[in-house]
């Protein structure tokens, strides 16, 4: 399991959990104190991640967080923590 | 626009039941509450064990409840926070969030005023006095129907709210009690005297009709049975430590 915690541009906190098995995710958790609309698009991110590689990471947060809103914390730096967990051995 | 008023108040678990009810029913309510006893309600998205010293609430004795919004971790001192909530049909309020935000926290920026204190309105939802935090807001949206709660510190205890919301371990180093009554205010503590739930009270519903028309009512049956079903899950440590 391995874990980052970074703190967003707008100063909130960004901490993600995450685990890889045969080079997918096979578990991972999003968490801080930023604000998201509606809030199901992070669980559903966190749904639609499970079973994806490293590279797959930017096309499924864009997709999946298309038309939320996120307050807090930018998409990019969503994609670059987990990204970077994702592809650390 | 007519908003119901309702002043109705228990322990954290009761608290935040009531007010996913509101978001539920989507009655036009406006709240004034406190936490008895005081707790600590983390965000939505927050992980409890990097936001919460778990170890001083056990310590303390007090409840760690999640909240339906998102944001960041609040202690509720019994004795020295009012929370407020505000639930209605969207079309009520502004349709951006941020917009939103700064609509409803005028009634927030009213109550500093209504003590003769200039509040300022900083970031997306916080109303700072003198630069330092007095209060701190949060929203969710649902089958069209937004609900926003949020804190104003009269007299909150900074000290054990300091203890009680540890940072998580990045930002350990600039922050410690010091560092929390530089950053965090209270209304009594920029008053310097002392001041009670009955005025704040007052102050907020005075403050808050800037909404429309408020009249003093109460949960409807079907409310009731919303607010039973969901006390459970906020008791649940399913729930509250999902992250």
């Amino acid at each position: 399991m391995m874990r980052k915690v970074m703190r967003s541009r707008s100063g909130k906190t960004l901490e993600v959990i995450l685990e890889v098995k045969g080079g997918r995710i096979s578990h991972l958790t999003i968490s801080g104190d930023f604000m998201a609309f509606p809030s199901q698009a992070i669980d559903e991110l966190e749904r639609a991640l499970v079973g994806r590689k490293a590279e797959e990471v930017e096309g499924v947060v864009k997709e999946v967080l298309r038309d939320a809103e996120l307050i807090g914390v930018e998409v990019d730096e969503i994609i670059d923590t987990i990204r970077e967990l994702a592809s650390s051995r | 626009m007519r908003w119901r008023l309702l002043r109705l108040e228990g322990d954290a678990a009761f608290n935040m039941a009531v007010d996913e009810a509101l978001l539920r029913s989507g009655v036009p309510t406006v709240r004034f509450y406190r936490f008895m006893p005081s707790a600590v309600t983390v965000g939505y998205f927050q992980r409890v064990e990097s936001s919460v010293n778990l170890e001083e609430a056990e310590r303390l004795g007090v409840a760690v409840v999640r909240r339906i919004t998102g944001g960041g971790a609040v202690y509720h001192d019994e004795r020295g926070e009012l929370t407020y909530s505000v639930a209605g049909p969207l079309n009520l309020f502004p349709r951006d969030v941020r917009e939103s935000f700064r609509y409803l926290c005028e009634g927030v920026m009213g109550v500093v005023r209504w003590f003769g204190l200039e509040p300022q309105f900083a970031g997306v939802n916080d109303v700072l006095i003198g630069g330092r935090k007095v209060s701190g807001s949060a929203q969710t949206r649902e089958r069209g129907v937004l609900l926003q709660h949020g804190t104003i510190m009269y007299a909150t205890d900074l000290e054990t709210l300091a203890k009680l919301i540890s940072p998580p371990r990045e930002k350990l180093s600039d922050k410690g009690l010091r560092s929390v009554l530089e950053r965090v205010t209270t209304i009594g503590r920029e008053l310097g005297r002392e001041v009670g739930f009955g005025e704040v009270l007052e102050a907020a519903i005075d403050s808050f009709s800037f909404l429309g028309e408020m009249e003093e009512g109460a949960l409807t049956e079907e409310e009731w049975k919303h607010v039973e079903e969901l006390e459970e899950k906020y008791r649940s440590r399913r729930w509250n430590f999902r992250r």
